[in-house]
C-alpha cells in the first residue's frame, strides 16, 4: 500500500474518530458565563468567537479545554481559579454577537447554577465561626445567610452556618474561589445549570 | 505588442498577499495585546478590573468581530447556528451582511487566498513539501466536495443542535489557538497537514473545506477577476501549475471560451499572474463579456 493512502485513510480516521468521540461524550456540565439558558440552548447558539472572553475584565472566563468534545473552545469559568465576579453591567453578555448570552438586566437575572455546601466540610457546620463566603458573596443577605443558631448538645456555643437561597443564588463562584477548606474538597461547590437539569450531578 | 517570455514582474501579487495575510494576523492579535493580555489565554486574572480588548474600538476573531460597536459575524457560523438553534434573529443577518456584502463584491474566495490563517500554514506546508521532494496526488478529491462537505456541515449542525463546523474548524484552530488557547479543532488541523504533506495538493482548501464550500457557493458574484489576454498567452502551462485552488478553473479561458476567470473556487490570490512568463493574465474589475457562449465552469 502507498504511504500517500495510509496517510489519507489515517487523516480521515482521526477526524472520524474525533466526531464520533464528541457524539459519545453528551452534554457538558460546565459552569457558563451569565446569560447563558441552559446547555441545550447555549451549545446551540455559541460559535466561540471568544468576544466574552475579550470582555471579561477579571479574566474569569476561558475556553473549555480539549478534553470537553463539541464544548471544547466554548467560554466557561473555573470558580476556584476564578470566579465571576458578576459585574452590574455584563460587559459578557454585551459582547456576544449570536445571543448565546443574553437576558441579563440584573444580578438577581443570572442563573448560572447553584452553590451546595458540603456541611461534613464546612468549618462552620463545626462550631467555628467563618462566615468568609457569606462576606465575599456579591448578593449578601439575599444569596447566602447566616443562620445562628445554638450549636446542638452544646449550652454555651453557637454555630453561624451559612445558608444559600437557591433562588437567588446565581452561582457566581465568587463563595467556591474564596472558601478556606480544600482538604479533602472545597466546602462548597457550584452546581451547574446543566447539572440542575440534570437533577444533580 | 510583443512580450518577451520569462520577463520579471516588477510587482508580485504574493508579495501583497502574503502581507495582508500576516496584518490579519496582527490585526486580531492586537486587541489582546494592546490591552495588556498575553496571546494563548495566559494571562490570569486578580481581585481588581483590567483593561479588556473589548473596551477598545477593534476586538473579536474570525468568527465574530467589533468594528467600533458594531458586530461583525462569519456568515457559514450564522447558518449553523440558524440550524442548531431551530431559531432565527435579524440581529445575526445584520452582523452577517457586511461580510457577504464585502466578499460577494470582491471576490467570495479572497476570504480564502487573503484572510485565512489556515490556507497561509498550508501554503508553508506546501512549500517544506516541495522542498522535502514529496510527491502528492494533484486532485485526489473533486473540487465541488467542498459545497457538500458545507451542506453536510449544516446538516449535522442540526441533528446534533449544535454549530458543527465550529467545533471542528482547523481555521478557529489557528485563529483562537493564538489568541486564547483554544484546542478546538486541532486534531482536525493536524489530519490536513498530514493529508497535504503526503496524500493530496492543497486537498483541503481545494476540496474539503466547508467554509470554502460556502465561499464557493457565493463565489461567481464577485468583481474582482483574473483576466485573460489570449494574444499574449504562449500555454505554457505556468499558470495551472501556480494556481491555489484547483486549476481546472483557468481552463475556461485557456480553452478561450471566457476572457475572465469566473468560478467560484477562485480566491483572487494572483498566483496565476503571478507566474505568467507573458503577461498574458491579469487582476481587473468588473464581470467582463463572455467571449462565446459556454457551460458552466
Amino acid at each position: 500500500m502507498k504511504l500517500s493512502s495510509v496517510v489519507a485513510g489515517l487523516s480521515a480516521a482521526v477526524v472520524a474518530f474525533q466526531g464520533v468521540a464528541y457524539a459519545a461524550q453528551g452534554e457538558a456540565s460546565l459552569l457558563r458565563p451569565p446569560g447563558a439558558q441552559g446547555e441545550k440552548d447555549f451549545s446551540a447558539r455559541c460559535v466561540k468567537c471568544g468576544k466574552c472572553i475579550e470582555a471579561c475584565p477579571y479574566l474569569a472566563l476561558f475556553p473549555a479545554p480539549g478534553d470537553q468534545g463539541l464544548a471544547t473552545g466554548t467560554p466557561m469559568v473555573d470558580a476556584r481559579s476564578q470566579a465571576c465576579r458578576l459585574c452590574e453591567d455584563f460587559p459578557c453578555v454585551d459582547a456576544c454577537p449570536t445571543g448565546a448570552l443574553r437576558d441579563v438586566e440584573q444580578r438577581s437575572d443570572v442563573r448560572m447554577g447553584t452553590a451546595v455546601i458540603d456541611e461534613d466540610l464546612c468549618i462552620a457546620f463545626q462550631g467555628m465561626r467563618c462566615e468568609v463566603c457569606y462576606r465575599t458573596c456579591p448578593l449578601i443577605d439575599q444569596a447566602i445567610t447566616i443562620d445562628y443558631r445554638m450549636r446542638e448538645g452544646d449550652a454555651i456555643h453557637s454555630v453561624f452556618a451559612p445558608v444559600i437561597d437557591e433562588e437567588r443564588c446565581a452561582g457566581c463562584g465568587l463563595c467556591v474561589e474564596r472558601c478556606v477548606v480544600d482538604e479533602p474538597n472545597v466546602a462548597i461547590r457550584i452546581e451547574t445549570h446543566a447539572e440542575r437539569a440534570r437533577g444533580g450531578a | 505588442m510583443k512580450r518577451t517570455p520569462n520577463t520579471s514582474h516588477a510587482f508580485k501579487w504574493s508579495w501583497l498577499r502574503h502581507a495582508v495575510q500576516v496584518a490579519v494576523l496582527l490585526l486580531f492579535a492586537a486587541p489582546l495585546l494592546l490591552a495588556g493580555w498575553g496571546l494563548f489565554g495566559v494571562s490570569v486574572g486578580g481581585d481588581d478590573p483590567v483593561p479588556t480588548p473589548a473596551d477598545l474600538p477593534f476586538f473579536g476573531s474570525l468568527s465574530s468581530s467589533s468594528i467600533g460597536g458594531l458586530s461583525l459575524l462569519d456568515p457559514f457560523g450564522v447558518l449553523q447556528v440558524v440550524a442548531a438553534s431551530k431559531t432565527f434573529e435579524l440581529d445575526w443577518l445584520l452582523f452577517a451582511l457586511p461580510i457577504v456584502v464585502f466578499y460577494g463584491l470582491v471576490r467570495a474566495r479572497a476570504f480564502c487566498g487573503w484572510v485565512c490563517p489556515t490556507n497561509l500554514l498550508l501554503e508553508l506546508v506546501d512549500a517544506l513539501r516541495r522542498k522535502l521532494g514529496i510527491k502528492v496526488s494533484e486532485a485526489p478529491v473533486p473540487r465541488h466536495a467542498k459545497l457538500w462537505t458545507a451542506l453536510a456541515v449544516l446538516a449535522l449542525s442540526a441533528v446534533a443542535s449544535v454549530p458543527v463546523f465550529e467545533a471542528f474548524s482547523p481555521i478557529g484552530a489557528v485563529n483562537k489557538g493564538i489568541l486564547f488557547g483554544s484546542v478546538a479543532g486541532l486534531w482536525t488541523l493536524g489530519a490536513v497537514v498530514a493529508a497535504e504533506l503526503f496524500w493530496g495538493h492543497r486537498v483541503w482548501c481545494r476540496s474539503l473545506c466547508p467554509l470554502g464550500g460556502f465561499y464557493e457557493a457565493i463565489g461567481r458574484a464577485g468583481l474582482v477577476n483574473v483576466k485573460y489576454d489570449r494574444t499574449a498567452c504562449i500555454h505554457c502551462d505556468a499558470c495551472r501549475k501556480a494556481c491555489l485552488a484547483d486549476p481546472s478553473i483557468l481552463d475556461p479561458v485557456l480553452t478561450e471560451r471566457d476572457a475572465v476567470v469566473r468560478a467560484g473556487d477562485c480566491m483572487a490570490c494572483g498566483s496565476c499572474v503571478d507566474a505568467c512568463p507573458t503577461h498574458a493574465l491579469s487582476m481587473g474589475l468588473g464581470k467582463g463579456a463572455k467571449q462565446t457562449e459556454q457551460g458552466p465552469s
